[in-house]
């Protein structure tokens, strides 16, 4: 049965999430540890990236990619309680959508600080006096771009599936 | 609303107990239940057609449109 198959893919995805939210917090944890911005032996390397005029600034490297991993980690723990309820055959539900909404938030939220912490870093480091940085700029690559895209995508799916459930009641009160 | 439903009426008229109904149409009591109380959008053809298989009875006897009321109450 097809909804059989989505319960099991449900299962094995969110099994590959715990994972990566595993790996994420290692890699924080690692990097807090070893004190750095990044960090890498002979055969692995755990690195934040970031402009190169906080290079000098570790701390500062670390808190910054340790908020964009806690919005990581936040959309992916709303990924898995999505998949739980995907286990339970709550496809349409108000709860599957407020997790795929906040999702979807995470993703817009993670590339939103990617984009802004670091000029915004910048300027506090140049007010503190702690950098001569003269020219400060917004970046954003190509995966920033598509993570914001499918994030704004999933956003929409959660309108699809508000309409889905809305369809399912009216079909539920014909006889 | 503008349709009424006078399943209760027919019922009663045929001696026929909701639950034996149900049954035969193959709802719940309380699908039922709703629909004697018109509290419900619309009803399937196949539906109608199993009550009025069971009941002996045309969809004129079940439903009735009374101009002037309002479509909107039942949502």
């Amino acid at each position: 049965m097809e909804s059989d198959i989505v319960v099991r893919r449900a299962r094995v995805l969110r099994y590959v999430l715990v994972l990566a939210m595993l790996a994420v917090v290692v890699a924080n944890a690692w990097l807090w540890w070893r004190g750095a911005g990044s960090y890498g032996t002979g055969w692995v390397s755990i690195y934040s990236e970031w402009p190169t005029d906080l290079h000098g600034h570790a701390w500062v490297q670390l808190l910054a990619a340790s908020l964009a991993s806690a919005l990581l980690l936040g959309g992916l723990y709303r990924l898995c309680r999505l998949m739980r309820l995907f286990e339970a055959g709550e496809f349409f539900s108000m709860a599957s959508t407020r997790h795929l909404r906040g999702f979807a938030l995470s993703l817009i939220g993670a590339v939103t600080v990617n984009t802004l912490v670091p000029p915004l870093l910048m300027l506090g480091l140049r007010l503190a006096g702690k950098t001569d940085v003269q020219a400060i700029s917004l970046q954003m690559d190509s995966s920033d771009l598509w993570t914001l895209l499918v994030g704004a995508l999933f956003f929409l799916i959660t309108s699809l599936m508000v309409e889905a459930r809305r369809l399912a009641d009216d079909s539920a009160q014909i006889i | 609303m503008a349709i009424l439903v006078h399943l209760d009426v027919v019922l009663a008229q045929r001696k026929v107990k909701s639950r034996e109904l149900a049954a035969h149409v193959g709802i719940t009591e309380q699908n039922l239940s709703l629909l004697k109380s018109g509290k419900v959008r619309g009803i399937r053809f196949a539906t109608l057609e199993r009550i009025c298989e069971y009941l002996q009875c045309q969809p004129g006897d079940l439903l009735e449109f009374r101009a002037g009321g309002d479509p909107e109450d039942s949502e």
